[in-house]
């Protein structure tokens, strides 16, 4: 498993983590629109559990960021061009590394979409996308209208219908101190 | 695990009745724990303007299925008396248009002519659904339903045999699962039938929106914008009569559900003398036709009614859970709840109130149960703003739901629900 952040993380780094997220998000500031994009191949990277990386999928059309009252995450919502908005929580993590160190890093443990059309999940969730296609092909669409991935190192909601969806995911090991998965909206 | 254990169980419970029916064969007698559902009430409306609708087993290849209400279909090549009828497709007011599941459903001699995206390549599609995409191309059909027909209607076929329509576009296999089986999907199609137009809207007109429509040459599918007209749109608006929205009738189900069930879908408002709204009251839907559910003290504004929800969905703390099927609600005797349903728009509102009970699966593997009115808790618990009110809503009920746009005679214009 995963350690959890360490105590005592919160206070004493709440400055440079910020530094760190606010360097992160200047990278989301690259062009995100038209024709830049259509040049450059860019992928959206910033996927569940990797780093907070420029999001770049589809047109966006307003991108904000925010800051939990106590400092422990970072919040970026995206508005894209078809309506549907993401959101991504970003928190320094502590990662293990192979060779027993750890580094740290703003990684998005938390997602939440909701609009007119589904995300590319597979982008958004990155290596956690499987689970999602596994957990679907197992049950009819007929008569149901939500899906659940219940696992220890990712927890997966999708649900509604055409026009009218919505998603969380989190990472339970990866969650900041006074975060709240009830809060993901 | 939940969903995917009600459905295991659920074949698991066939296996075990006909295993079980052959051992009482040979036994020769009976026994009280093989209670069986009975079969349930028909109702069939009066009049031109009427599709049967049926709950059963499903199509072959289907499995596990309850509370789906399936139509049959006729396609017909468009001007022409080349018709094909598919059966058990899935009655659904929580989706737009008509999808064909597998292409192998289609008589080859039927000949649906390509429809073409801006450009005049042959149009993709990639049909979006929480779990999944269906992919395949957009062909046009004369679509009859009841007496009335929707010429050249755009509807998609999964899993399109053209070659241009071979490979899943990167950005659509992103949404999940492949839907585009029989299997997966639970029907052989989907008669989306809601209170909007079509599947995408005016969003899809001027934007080439990620996994929606393409225009696929033989080389590539590129995602495309496509006009409105072009668009999979709800069959019933695009009818020659009868085509401000419709009614869905289903008799009620008994405690211990039944093991069959037909009512009527009449499409029309106010435009036959099957179709008049009289008692019924009319909530006036937002633009994702949703309305307000209060529910417990928590008001939830993106309530909406799915026929193809087969269960009441939604989150309630103080309901016993199922010991097997996790996510559903196992109350120890029928319960009956209360909710407020109120519109955001013209804001008209009423009390509904519902009995649900256990799902029986969980504790008589041998039941043959294929209508019951049962819950479960949303997807998203504690998080959510849905009440989802499933197919055991429509059970006993006349639901109504007129179409984006549509002025009815008496009721004003859609979108909205009534019942």
């Amino acid at each position: 498993m995963n350690p959890r952040v360490p105590p005592g993380w919160a206070a004493p780094c709440t400055r440079a983590l910020m530094a760190t997220i606010a360097r992160a998000f200047m990278l989301a500031r690259l062009p995100c629109l038209g024709l830049a994009l259509a040049a450059i191949p860019l992928m959206a990277r910033a996927e569940l559990g990797g780093r907070a990386e420029p999001f770049a999928s589809g047109s966006m059309v307003a991108v904000s960021r925010s800051v939990d009252q106590r400092g422990n995450y970072a919040i970026r919502t995206t508005l894209l061009g078809s309506g549907t908005r993401i959101t991504e929580y970003v928190a320094v993590s502590t990662r293990a590394k192979a060779d027993s160190a750890s580094s740290t890093e703003p990684v998005v443990f938390a997602l939440a979409w909701s609009g007119p059309f589904l995300p590319d999940l597979k982008v958004l969730l990155g290596a956690h996308f499987d689970s999602l296609a596994a957990e679907s092909g197992t049950r009819s669409r007929a008569g149901q209208s939500g899906i659940t991935v219940n696992q220890p190192e990712v927890v997966i909601r999708s649900g509604g219908r055409m026009r009218a969806f919505a998603g969380r995911a989190w990472l339970p090991t990866a969650l900041p101190p006074g975060f709240d998965v009830h809060d993901l909206d | 695990m939940t969903w995917t254990d009600a459905r295991t169980r659920l074949m698991l419970r066939e296996l075990l009745a006909v295993v079980l029916g052959l051992a009482l064969a040979g036994c020769g007698g009976g026994s009280s724990s093989t209670k069986l559902a009975p079969p349930g009430a028909q109702f069939t409306a009066a009049g031109q303007n009427v599709i049967p609708i049926t709950l059963d087993h499903g199509p072959p290849g289907a499995a596990g299925i309850f509370n789906v209400p399936y139509v049959s279909v006729t396609l017909c090549r468009p001007g022409t008396s080349i018709c094909q009828t598919i059966d058990h497709v899935l009655l659904d007011t929580g989706s737009y248009g008509l999808r064909i599941i597998e292409a192998r459903l289609l008589d080859p001699a039927l000949g649906l002519p390509l429809s073409t995206a801006p450009g005049g390549n042959p149009a993709g599609e990639c049909g979006q659904f929480f779990s999944g995409y269906l992919w395949g191309g957009v062909r046009l059909a004369d679509v009859k339903l009841g007496g009335d027909t929707a010429l050249s209607l755009p509807i998609q076929i999964g899993g399109d045999t053209d070659p241009r329509f071979a490979t899943v576009p990167t950005d659509c296999a992103g949404l999940g699962a492949n839907l585009g089986s029989v299997r997966a999907f639970g029907a052989n199609g989907v008669l989306g039938i809601g209170v909007l137009n079509e599947d995408c809207g005016a969003a899809c007109v001027t934007q080439a929106i990620s996994a929606t429509y393409y225009a696929c040459s033989a080389v590539t599918c590129t995602a495309s914008t496509m006009p409105l007209a072009s668009q999979v749109a709800n069959p019933i608006a695009a009818l020659g009569a009868n085509n401000n929205g419709a009614l869905v009738v289903l008799p009620a189900v008994p405690s211990g559900g039944v093991s069959s069930l037909g009512g009527s879908l009449i499409t029309g408002i106010d435009t036959q003398p099957n179709n008049q709204l009289t008692t019924e009251t009319v909530y006036a839907a937002d633009a994702s036709g949703n309305f307000s559910t209060t529910y417990r003290g928590d008001t939830l504004t993106a309530s909406f009614i799915d026929s193809g929800s087969n269960v009441l969905y939604f989150t309630d703390a103080s309901l016993t859970r199922c010991p097997i099927s996790t996510l559903f609600y196992c109350p120890p005797a029928p319960i009956t709840l209360s909710a407020v349903n109120t519109s955001t728009v013209n804001h008209a509102s009423g009390t509904v109130n519902f009995t649900i009970e256990a799902v029986p699966w969980d504790t008589n593997p041998y039941s043959n149960v294929i209508a019951v009115s049962v819950a479960a808790q949303l997807a998203f618990p504690g998080h959510t703003r849905s009440f989802d009110w499933g197919l055991p809503f429509f059970f006993g009920r006349t639901v109504a739901f007129g179409i984006d746009g549509r002025v009815t005679a008496r009721h004003g214009a859609g979108p909205f629900w009534a019942w």
